[in-house]
């Protein structure tokens, strides 16, 4: 189905890619919005691929690789919008209340989501990205390595730093209290 | 939090329940405003945007799919220029591997690279299964009764490397990569080629079966009737037979040749004249074929194997290209359009009218039987060559845009350098860099990594040599200089030879062959090639370099004569008959002509000495009958300004001629 939907995109088809792109949008979203930890600026990372995916959809030579030549369009979309959010250096972070009683089981996921959260946000959007790519898309490591355009070693290796990376910042946020402005990497 | 934790696994429960929020709706919306006010880039401009840059301890080019391969030098000089041109675009780079900019649109173009030499002018070229190409060289001859066998050559396009393998009993007129792995190619045949003959003395053509993992070439089998000149099409699926049509002026005949058995099977003729027939597989597994001329096409079921007429086109072609399109569709594009009446099936005739050089291309729809008027051309033009690319657009390179062409007097449109490409989503042609060379007809074929190849050209005296015995490749990275092993050191040799001199011949400089005059002589790359009698079917090739202690050229050549039946003082060199009569050092700078053989002179080696326009050995003896003397006119020496360009400055490409005297 989505092979024949890129067939059809690929000849100028909006229809069809309209349909790709509404099958594609949320986990794009939320793909974006994990790396990139804003959601106006997951949505514009999101726009900016979707459009340069319509733009050069012909650059796809396997359709059925289609996802994973949008997922490499999104995390470019995602590493430039992180540099234009380097350039304003410090962004309001949202911070879920947390004022609603729970099990303490619930709680204590919540805490550790939480600190999940804080930490994450002290990684660089490189790291984010790694981490994004192997945990929540799952992608096994070449598709992500070739998501990023890096050998698999590559890749390997910055998902063992940014995994190293993410353990320090959860153990050294253990002892810093929570702020709540923060500073992008 | 300090571990013991599980890390991994809280993670991603965190990264599924915070990814959880959708895409907002306005997101969707805004996409598709935008994109239903634009149409996609046609596919090579869009992949050359999408190829990366990405520099760090081990720096390569990483261009997406196509063209990944090359020579590492080259592509590390291309990174850095392409990491140049990043940065000044503020663009992305990684140093030390770590991401700090990224660059979005880096410039990976696709156009042309060369000429690259080759020692043979070429016939066809083809890409088998494995991946290797073969390059089938022209037909050698001198003039005379005499001929020699083709050279087929391996092309090694990492090293640029042309490799002899064998012969092959004629010139390739058509060779096709068969799914078995093997490559089928076509033999003609004749009266003025009794060489051509199979075992059984037959004239009828043959075809060949060259195995590529062995280099061996077998004579595989004869058509059983009229020659058969058109492209063989293997059918579909699991059927392994393939299919020639037509041929001559008046030809109807159709054969199948059945690999498994080496045996061709006559098949009902064609409904209408199919001469010099171009053909097609098409989607449902019928062969579709257009003859010159003919503006009826004809579809083969191989079910049945019957035929039937398709719908009419528009205007019959001559010299014109037929390419199947990924979308199922079918492209007939370019070449002469007759003016004036046609029969009544709408053949045309080269005389019948003035021709036209076709501004517009055919498309055809398999599905409804319909033939769509598509363009126009960047170029009007016909004689050229068109090849299928592996993101569904054609490539259209060389030919000609005037009508007058049919002779080496006629002129040729020097827009014809610019190649152009088919978007088959839009229907339109747009242009595609240019060649170096003008080629007529010239032998191209498609590479497995989407590039391409465009070998040889015909009519040399009209477009001078260098064209008939070179190849240009298109694709996102060159090929590395030709790899020429040098047959004479010249060291220190301070400049590369590039560029072309010509040099024009007085009298009856020969070299040894009294009766031809060199009339060209141009050098690429540091290799000559001469041209005798204006004609492809005596070049001598060799390496030239210039004496850095004289300024002279000095040219080598190293005994890969193509045809011609090379004799001393009119005797022939017997039993030197295949063209090849070893290696010499002809010594232009010195006034004296020396040839020296070596133990590959098929002729026996011996230093020989030009003197007063008699060539003849060191130790005095005479090689050949002396019953001609050459003429030769002094001064001998070329006294020619080295020209050149230091290794490190870019080659220039098609420079003007400086002409020289003999």
């Amino acid at each position: 189905m989505q092979r024949d939907l890129v067939l059809r995109a690929q000849t100028g088809d909006h229809d069809a890619y309209n349909a790709l792109v509404l099958a594609a949008v949320d986990r794009l979203h939320r793909t974006a919005r994990l790396i990139l930890r804003d959601q106006e600026r997951a949505s514009d990372a999101v726009q900016d691929a979707l459009i340069a995916a319509w733009r050069d959809i012909r650059a796809v030579r396997d359709p059925d690789r289609f996802d994973a030549w949008l997922h490499r369009l999104l995390v470019n979309a995602c590493f430039r919008a992180a540099n234009r959010e380097r350039r304003r250096s410090v962004v309001e972070v949202q911070v879920a209340e947390i004022d609603v009683p729970m099990p303490r089981s619930d709680h204590d996921d919540l805490l550790v989501r939480d600190e999940l959260e804080r930490a994450f946000r002290r990684l660089t959007t490189e790291q984010r990205a790694v981490l994004v790519l192997h945990h929540y898309l799952d992608l096994p490591d070449a598709a992500a390595a070739e998501t990023l355009g890096v050998p698999v070693g590559t890749f390997k290796s910055r998902l063992h730093r940014a995994t190293a990376a993410l353990r320090s910042a959860l153990e050294a946020d253990a002892r810093i209290p929570t702020l709540a402005t923060e500073s992008l990497a | 939090m300090t571990a013991p934790f599980d890390l991994d696994r809280a993670l991603g429960q965190w990264m599924e329940a915070d990814a959880l929020p959708p895409a907002p709706p306005g997101l969707v919306a805004r996409v598709a405003a935008v994109t239903a006010a634009e149409r996609p880039r046609p596919s090579w401009l869009a992949r050359s945007r999408h190829a990366r840059i990405w520099a760090g301890p081990s720096a390569m080019l990483r261009p997406t799919g196509a063209g990944a391969s090359g020579h590492r030098a080259r592509l590390a000089l291309i990174v850095v220029l392409a990491a140049l041109f990043a940065a000044l675009l503020g663009g992305t780079l990684l140093i030390g591997g770590k991401l700090i900019d990224e660059l979005e649109d880096p410039p990976a173009p696709v156009t042309f690279s060369g000429p690259y030499a080759m020692p043979v002018p070429p016939a066809k070229a083809v890409q088998a299964g494995d991946g290797s190409v073969f390059v089938f060289g022209a037909e050698a001859s001198n003039g005379g009764a005499t001929h020699y066998p083709e050279q087929v050559l391996r092309l090694d396009l990492e090293r640029n490397e042309l490799t002899p393998i064998g012969t092959t009993p004629g010139t390739v007129v058509s060779a096709i990569a068969l799914r078995s792995g093997d490559v089928l190619v076509v033999l003609p045949s004749g009266p003025a080629q009794p060489r051509q003959q199979t075992a059984n003395g037959s004239n009828s053509p043959s075809v060949g079966i060259l195995r590529p993992a062995t280099g061996e070439f077998v004579v595989a089998g004869q058509t059983t009737s009229s020659p058969l000149w058109g492209a063989p099409v293997q059918l579909a699926g699991d059927d392994p037979r393939v299919l020639f049509v037509g041929g001559g002026a008046d030809s109807t005949a159709a054969e199948l040749f059945d690999p498994r058995t080496n045996a061709f099977a006559p098949i009902s003729p064609t409904r209408g004249l199919m001469r010099q027939p171009r053909a097609v597989r098409l989607g449902d597994g019928s062969v579709l074929v257009v003859g010159e001329w003919n503006r009826t096409p004809e579809r083969f079921d191989p079910a049945t194997e019957t035929w039937s007429q398709t719908a009419p086109m528009a205007a019959s072609r001559h010299g014109f290209s037929v390419v199947g399109l990924a979308d199922g569709r079918v492209l007939v594009v370019g070449g002469l359009v007759v003016q004036g009446e046609t029969d009544q099936d709408g053949h045309g005739e080269p005389g019948a009218g003035p021709s036209t050089v076709a501004e517009t291309a055919e498309v055809y729809d398999p599905a409804t039987d319909t033939w769509t008027t598509v363009g126009p051309l960047v170029h009007p033009r016909w004689m050229h060559a068109a090849q299928a690319l592996d993101d569904g657009s054609v490539l259209l390179a060389g030919g000609t845009g005037s009508a007058d062409d049919w002779s080496d007097g006629g002129q040729v449109d020097p827009r014809i350098l610019e190649a152009e490409r088919f978007d088959p989503g839009t229907n339109t042609f747009l242009p595609a860099g240019s060649l170096a060379l003008p080629r007529l007809n010239p032998s191209v074929v498609g590479l497995a990594n989407g590039e391409a190849l465009v070998l040889g050209s015909l009519r040399p005296r009209l477009l001078g040599p260098e064209a008939s015995v070179t190849y240009e490749r298109y694709g996102t990275i060159p090929l590395p200089p030709a790899s020429v092993e040098p047959q004479m050191r010249l060291d220190p040799v301070p400049v590369e030879l590039r560029g072309r001199w010509e040099v024009e011949a007085r009298g009856g400089l020969g070299f040894g062959t009294p009766s031809r005059k060199i009339l060209t002589m141009t050098i690429f790359e540091g290799r000559v090639i001469m041209a005798v009698s204006g004609r492809p079917d005596l070049l001598l090739s060799g390496n030239a370099g210039v004496d850095p202690a004289t300024g002279r050229l000095v040219v080598v050549a190293d005994g890969s004569e193509v045809g011609g039946s090379l004799s001393l003082d009119g005797a022939p060199l017997e039993p030197c008959s295949r063209g090849d009569v070893g290696r010499y050092a002809w010594d232009l700078g010195s006034g004296t002509l020396v040839l020296r053989g070596d133990e590959r002179d098929a002729c026996g080696s011996r230093p020989a000495l030009l003197e007063g326009g008699w060539v003849r050995s060191a130790t005095g003896e005479s090689l050949g009958g002396p019953a001609i003397v050459e003429t030769i006119n002094p001064p001998l020496a070329i006294d020619l300004p080295p020209r050149g360009w230091l290794p490190s400055d870019p080659p220039v490409r098609g420079a003007e001629p400086v002409r020289g005297e003999v």
